[in-house]
C-alpha cells in the first residue's frame, strides 16, 4: 500500500509539471507565471484542491497522441479566498498552449456546474491558444465536446459572481465564455481578446493591425468597456481579482461579508464643505467626495477608463459593502453618454443580483448637445443608438429591488433624473445637499417654453429671456428647496453628515423586501 | 325660459373660460329629473368633449396626421374603445394656457380588443395643449400601464407630445411624472407585450418612456424622437428622423410605417402574433395553409456556389403560413433578418442570415437585433428558428473596437439562455463562430438539422495541415517531396473534415421538406420547459 501510495504521489508531482521544466521556463521568460502558480496566488496559502488532475485526452489520430498532455491542459478545482469556499479553473499555456479539447472543456463545465450548484464564485483563469485543432479534424471530430461549455455561464449569471481573469490570448469563439462574466480583468501586453485576427483582418481588409490596437488590454479597458480592471502583471490581477470578492456574497442568496473596517461611523469630514465649488459650473472631482465617505477612503472602481464622466465601483460603510454610482463633473460636467449609459446600467444590476445597496452622488448635465466621448459627437452618438442605450440605466433602477440612497449633490434636470433614479422609480430616501438644484425641468429650458411668445416677439430676446428667466428662479426654482417641496428629495442634509446618515439610513433599510414583482421569466432590458 | 338658460351659461363660460355648449351640457346633467334625461345629457357632454377643438384637429390633419382619438379607433376592432378617465382636467398652472378647457389633459386612455383580444391603450392627444405632459397627463397613463400589468393584457403607447408641461412642472409636486412612467415600462417588462408607437414629436425624458417598450413604431415623415435637444443649426427632424436615423442607422425603430394608418395597421398585426401576457400561449390561427406543402422551388433558390447570394426572404415566404413575414428592425442591420410568421397557424421567431447583405456576416448591430428578437421571444413562450447562411463575423477593426465581444456576448447569453423551442436549420455556411451567433444545440437548443448545401465551419483543410504537420513538414528539406506530402496530409484531412461535417448536424433533410418537418419539429417540442436555479435576475451583457 505505501508503495502505492508514493508511486500516486510521484506520479502527481510530474503531472504538476504541465507541458515540463522547459516549457515552464518559457512561460517565465514571457513575464507569466503557470496556471498552478497563479492560482496558489489566487488562494489563501495552501487551501487550492485540484479535481480531475489524472483526465486523459481524447485519442486524434495525430502525433499528439504520443504526448502527456497533463490534465489537458487547464487546472480546476476548489480553494479559499480570506477563508470562503470558491471554484476556479486555470488554462495551463505550458500544455499545448492551454488550447481546448473535449477532456478541457469537460472539466471546465464541471467546475462551473459545480460553482452553480454549490452557490460558490467562479473565477477562471484565461490563458489560450483556442480550439485544439488536432481534435478538430481528428478521429473523433469533436464528437464528445462538450454541450453546456458555452451556456452554463449564463445559468450562473445572477446566481453566482463570476469573475474572469485574463492573463494570456483569447480569440473569436474562445473569447465569448469568458466575457459572459461579470467582472473582466485584464493584463497589459500578454493579452489579446478579439474576434478576428490580425492575419484575417489583413487578408479582408488589406490593413496592418497589431493585436495590441484590435483586442489589447488597454483597447477593452479605454473604447470598448469590456475589461472592468487594467492590471501590470499576472501577481497585480490576481491581487484585483481578491480585493474585488471580498466585496461580494458567495451566491444570490447571500449578503455580502461585513469586515471590522475600523472607520469610525460616525466620522464626519470637513472637506465635504470645501470640495464642492459654489459655482456649479466649475468642475470638481467626485472622487474626492467618495473618499470622505466610504470606509478608510477605500474604494474598488471598475471600468476607470471608460466612460469616466460616471463612476461605479465598491466601497464599505461602517464595514457593510455598498456599490457607489456618482457622476463625476470633473469629466464633461459629468455628462452621459452612451457609455456611461452601458456602464452604469450593467454596474447596477451587478449589485441588483447580489444584494448590495446602491449609492447614488447626482451632479450632471444630463445630454448636453455638446457632449462628446469616445463614441464622438452627440450626432454621432444617437446614430449608434444612444436611444437603446439610454433606456438601460432607467430600467436597471426601475428593476433593483436592493436598497437604493441617492445623494444629490449638484445638478440634476430632466432626463438625467430618468438616469440617476428618483424616488419614484424605487429610490429609498433621497437627500439634498445645500448646493443641490434639482428640477423636473432645468430653468433655462422652462423660460424658452413658457415665455417663447415673448421671447421671439421681442426686439432684444436675450434681455426678455433673461429677465423671465430670473423672474422664474424667484418664483418658482427655490433651491435647495425646490426638490424637497416637490417631493423629489426627502430631506436636506449638512454634507457632513452624508457619512453617517448613509450608514444609519442602510441600517434602517437592512430588511427591506418589496413585493413580489410579477412572474416572469426574465426581463427585456433594451438591446 | 330658454333665453335665461342661454344667458346663464354664457356667463359661466365666460367666467370659467370655456365654450358655452360645454357649460349647457354640464347644466342639463344637473337638471336632467329621469334617469334617460340624465343619461341623454352626460352623453352630450361627452360627445362635446370628444370633439375637441375643430382648429387644432385641422392643423393635425394638415400635418398629415389623425387625431389621438381616430388613431384609437383606427386601432382597435369598431366599437371596442372603452374610454376613462375623460373627465379629468389639468391641474391650474395659473400661466392661462387654456387648462380650463383641455379635457382629459391631452391624452386618451381605456381599453379595448384588437381582433377580439383585449388590449389597453393610451394615446397623446396633440390637439389639447399640444399633447403636454402635466401631472394629471402622467398620472392617467401610469394608471392605465398598472391596470394593464395587474390585467396581463398588452398595452400600446401612442406619442405624440412636444413635452414636458413646464409651466406644470416647475411648481407641482414630482407624483406623477415621466420616471414613473419609465418605473411602469419596467415593471411589465417579459410580463405583457409593450408596444410604443411614435406618432409625432417624442423627445427627451419621452423618448426614454418609448423606447422601454419591447417595439418602437415610428411613421415616416412625421414622427421623430430624440433624447437630447439638437445642436445648434440642426433641426429636431434631421436629429431624430423616422426614415433617416432611427430606421436605416440607429436600429431604435422596430417597425416603420408610411403614414399613421399603416403604422394602426402594423401594429394590428404584430399583436395577432403574440400572447396577452408571459403565461399564455401566443394565439393560434387558422390560416388555411397546408402544414404538409413542400415547396419545388427550395430545390433551385439556392445555389451550391456558396458566394453567390440569393433572396432569403423568399426562402422564408416559401415555408411560412401564406407567405406572411412580419419584420422587426427591416431596415437596419439588413444583414440578419428577424421578425414573426406563423405556422400551422402557430407564431414562431424567424432569424435568419441574409446572403444578399455583407455576404451574410454577422456584426455588433446584428447581434444587438439578434439578442432583441431571441429575449422577446424567449420571454412571451414563442418557439425559435434560425436559418444559417454565415461566414461568421465580419472582420473589421472598427467594430472590434466599437465594443464587438461586449455585444456579441450579449447575444450568446440571450440566445444560451432561452428556453422556448429552438430549431436551426443549415441552410449553406455555418463557419467558426457562426455556432454561436446561430446555435444549434452547442448552446442548449434542441435541434440542428441542415439541408445537402450545407458547409461547416472551422479553418480549412490546408490550414489546419499548416498547424498540426508543421514539424513534420518543416524537417523536409526538398520543396516537391514537401509539397508532395503536404498535398497527400491535405487530402487525409479533408477526407477527415468531410466525414465529421455529416457528423456535426443532426440529419440532412430534404430542402423540400422545410415546412412539414418544421411543423413536426415544434409539434415535438410544443410542451418544452427548463428550469433554473431561482434568481432575481441574470447580469447580461450590456
Amino acid at each position: 500500500m505505501l508503495d502505492k501510495i508514493g508511486k500516486i504521489k510521484q506520479r502527481r508531482h510530474h503531472l504538476w509539471q504541465g507541458g515540463g521544466l522547459a516549457a515552464i521556463e518559457k512561460q517565465h521568460e514571457r513575464g507569466k507565471l503557470t496556471a498552478r502558480e497563479r492560482l496558489d496566488l489566487l488562494f489563501d496559502k495552501g487551501t487550492f484542491r485540484e479535481v480531475e488532475l489524472w483526465i486523459r485526452p481524447l485519442k486524434t489520430g495525430f502525433d499528439i497522441d504520443e504526448r502527456e498532455l497533463p490534465a489537458d491542459a487547464v487546472v480546476t478545482g476548489i480553494g479559499r479566498i480570506d477563508g470562503r469556499p470558491m471554484y476556479a479553473y486555470a488554462h495551463d499555456f505550458t500544455v499545448l498552449g492551454g488550447s481546448s479539447g473535449a477532456a478541457l472543456l469537460h472539466k471546465v463545465v464541471r467546475i462551473q456546474n459545480m460553482a452553480g450548484d454549490s452557490g460558490l464564485p467562479l473565477i477562471g483563469v484565461v490563458d489560450s491558444g483556442g480550439q485544439r485543432v488536432q481534435e478538430r479534424f481528428g478521429v473523433g471530430g469533436g464528437a464528445l465536446t462538450e454541450r453546456a461549455y458555452q451556456f452554463r455561464p449564463m445559468q450562473n449569471s445572477g446566481l453566482v459572481p463570476q469573475i474572469t481573469v485574463m492573463l494570456g490570448p483569447c480569440y473569436a469563439g474562445a473569447a465569448y465564455m469568458p466575457t459572459q462574466c461579470d467582472f473582466y480583468v485584464m493584463r497589459k501586453n500578454t493579452t489579446f481578446m478579439s474576434v478576428a485576427s490580425p492575419q484575417l483582418l489583413k487578408t479582408v481588409t488589406f490593413k496592418d493591425v497589431t493585436q495590441e490596437e484590435i483586442g489589447g488590454a488597454e483597447l477593452h479597458a479605454v473604447t470598448t468597456g469590456t475589461a472592468d480592471f487594467l492590471a501590470d502583471s499576472d501577481e497585480e490581477a490576481i491581487e484585483m481579482c481578491r480585493g474585488l470578492l471580498s466585496y461580494l456574497p458567495l451566491n444570490n442568496r447571500e449578503s455580502p461579508p461585513v469586515v471590522d473596517t475600523g472607520d469610525n461611523p460616525q466620522r464626519k469630514d470637513d472637506r465635504l464643505i470645501e470640495i464642492v465649488p459654489s459655482d456649479l459650473s466649475r468642475p470638481y472631482d467626485m472622487h474626492e467626495v467618495i473618499h470622505c465617505i466610504v470606509d478608510n477612503g477605500r474604494f474598488l472602481e471598475n471600468l476607470k477608463f471608460f466612460g469616466k464622466s460616471i463612476i461605479t465601483g465598491f466601497g464599505r460603510l461602517n464595514g457593510y459593502s455598498v456599490g457607489i454610482v456618482a457622476n463625476n463633473p470633473a469629466e464633461n460636467g459629468g455628462s452621459l453618454n452612451i457609455s456611461t449609459c452601458d456602464k452604469e446600467a450593467r454596474f447596477i444590476r451587478f449589485c441588483d443580483c447580489f444584494n448590495i445597496p446602491l449609492i447614488f452622488l447626482v451632479d450632471t448635465l444630463g445630454f448636453p448637445s455638446n457632449a462628446k466621448d469616445n463614441y464622438g459627437t452627440l450626432e454621432e452618438q444617437s446614430r449608434d443608438g444612444l436611444l437603446r442605450t439610454a433606456t438601460k440605466p432607467a430600467f436597471a433602477i426601475s428593476e433593483a429591488t436592493v436598497p437604493m440612497v441617492a445623494v444629490y449633490i449638484g445638478k440634476c434636470f430632466g432626463s438625467a433624473r430618468l438616469m440617476m433614479g428618483t424616488p419614484r422609480m424605487g429610490i429609498d430616501f433621497a437627500y439634498s445637499w445645500p448646493s443641490a438644484q434639482v428640477a423636473r425641468i432645468a430653468p433655462e429650458e422652462a423660460v424658452e417654453i413658457i415665455y417663447k411668445e415673448e421671447i421671439s416677439a421681442s426686439e432684444i430676446p436675450d434681455e426678455v429671456r433673461g429677465e423671465k428667466l430670473a423672474e422664474l428662479l424667484r418664483k418658482y426654482y427655490n433651491y435647495p428647496y425646490h426638490a424637497a417641496e416637490q417631493t423629489m428629495v426627502h430631506e436636506l442634509i449638512d454634507p457632513r453628515d452624508t457619512r453617517p446618515l448613509l450608514i444609519r439610513t442602510l441600517e434602517d433599510l437592512v430588511h427591506k423586501k418589496p413585493s413580489p414583482r410579477p412572474w416572469r421569466k426574465h426581463s427585456l432590458i433594451s438591446r | 325660459m330658454q333665453d335665461r338658460q342661454r344667458a346663464e351659461a354664457e356667463e359661466l363660460a365666460g367666467r370659467y373660460k370655456v365654450p358655452p355648449e360645454y357649460v349647457k351640457a354640464i347644466l342639463a346633467t344637473k337638471r336632467a329629473a329621469t334617469m334617460r334625461d340624465k343619461l341623454e345629457a352626460f352623453n352630450q357632454e361627452r360627445t362635446i368633449m370628444e370633439l375637441g377643438a375643430p382648429d387644432a384637429i385641422r392643423r393635425q390633419h394638415e400635418n398629415g396626421k389623425l387625431t389621438a382619438r381616430e388613431r384609437v379607433n383606427k386601432l382597435l376592432d369598431p366599437d371596442s374603445f372603452r374610454e376613462l378617465d375623460l373627465w379629468q382636467r389639468p391641474i391650474a398652472t395659473g400661466f392661462d394656457i387654456g387648462e380650463d378647457s383641455a379635457q382629459g389633459d391631452g391624452v386618451i386612455t381605456g381599453f379595448g380588443e384588437v381582433d377580439e383580444r383585449p388590449v389597453s391603450i393610451w394615446a397623446q392627444d396633440a390637439t389639447v395643449l399640444d399633447g403636454t405632459v402635466g401631472t394629471v397627463h402622467a398620472r392617467k397613463i401610469s394608471v392605465i400601464m398598472d391596470d394593464a400589468i395587474n390585467a396581463r393584457t398588452p398595452i400600446v403607447g401612442i406619442f405624440d407630445s412636444v413635452g414636458i408641461r413646464a409651466h406644470d412642472a416647475i411648481q407641482y409636486p414630482d407624483f406623477f411624472s415621466t420616471p414613473r412612467l419609465a418605473y411602469l415600462q419596467t415593471l411589465g417588462s417579459g410580463v405583457i407585450p409593450k408596444i410604443s408607437l411614435v406618432m409625432g414629436q417624442c423627445s427627451g425624458e419621452l423618448s426614454i418612456v418609448a423606447g422601454l417598450a419591447d417595439f418602437v413604431f415610428m411613421v415616416r415623415n412625421t414622427s421623430y424622437m430624440h433624447i437630447a435637444p439638437p445642436p445648434p443649426g440642426m433641426s429636431n427632424q434631421e436629429l431624430g428622423d423616422a426614415w433617416n436615423i432611427h430606421a436605416k442607422v440607429t436600429g431604435c425603430c422596430d417597425v416603420l410605417a408610411d403614414d399613421d394608418g399603416d403604422c394602426l395597421q402594423k401594429c394590428r398585426q404584430l399583436l395577432s402574433f403574440l400572447p396577452l401576457n408571459n403565461m399564455e400561449m401566443p394565439p393560434v390561427v387558422d390560416t388555411g395553409d397546408d402544414p404538409n406543402r413542400r415547396e419545388e422551388e427550395l430545390m433551385e433558390l439556392v445555389p451550391i456556389d456558396s458566394s453567390k447570394p440569393y433572396s432569403m426572404y423568399r426562402l422564408i415566404s416559401l415555408v411560412v403560413d401564406n407567405s406572411e413575414f412580419f419584420e422587426i428592425r427591416r431596415h437596419w442591420a439588413r444583414n440578419l433578418i428577424t421578425g414573426f410568421a406563423r405556422l400551422e397557424g402557430r407564431t414562431v421567431g424567424i432569424i435568419a442570415n441574409n446572403p444578399q447583405d455583407k455576404g451574410g456576416c454577422m456584426n455588433l448591430d446584428a447581434a444587438d437585433k439578434m439578442s432583441h428578437l431571441v429575449r422577446f421571444c424567449d420571454a412571451f413562450n414563442i418557439p425559435l428558428i434560425w436559418l444559417t447562411d454565415t461566414p461568421a463575423f465580419l472582420p473589421a477593426i472598427d467594430e472590434e473596437a466599437r465594443g464587438l465581444i461586449r455585444h456579441g456576448s450579449g447575444m450568446i447569453m440571450a440566445n444560451s439562455e432561452a428556453t422556448v423551442p429552438q430549431v436551426n436549420i443549415a441552410i449553406r455556411k455555418r463557419y467558426g463562430g457562426a455556432a454561436n451567433a446561430m446555435p444549434t444545440t452547442n448552446l442548449g437548443g434542441d435541434l440542428g438539422v441542415a439541408w445537402p448545401t450545407y458547409e461547416p465551419g472551422s479553418m480549412g483543410a490546408r490550414g489546419a495541415v499548416a498547424i498540426i504537420h508543421r514539424r513534420e513538414l518543416a524537417a523536409i528539406t526538398d520543396e516537391t517531396q514537401r509539397k508532395k506530402r503536404e498535398n497527400r496530409l491535405t487530402e487525409d484531412m479533408q477526407w477527415g473534415l468531410d466525414r465529421s461535417v455529416r457528423a456535426e448536424t443532426q440529419m440532412i433533410i430534404d430542402p423540400r421538406d422545410t415546412r412539414p418537418y418544421l411543423i413536426k419539429a415544434l409539434k415535438w417540442l410544443r410542451n418544452r420547459k427548463q428550469e433554473w436555479l431561482p434568481k432575481k435576475h441574470e447580469n447580461i451583457r450590456i
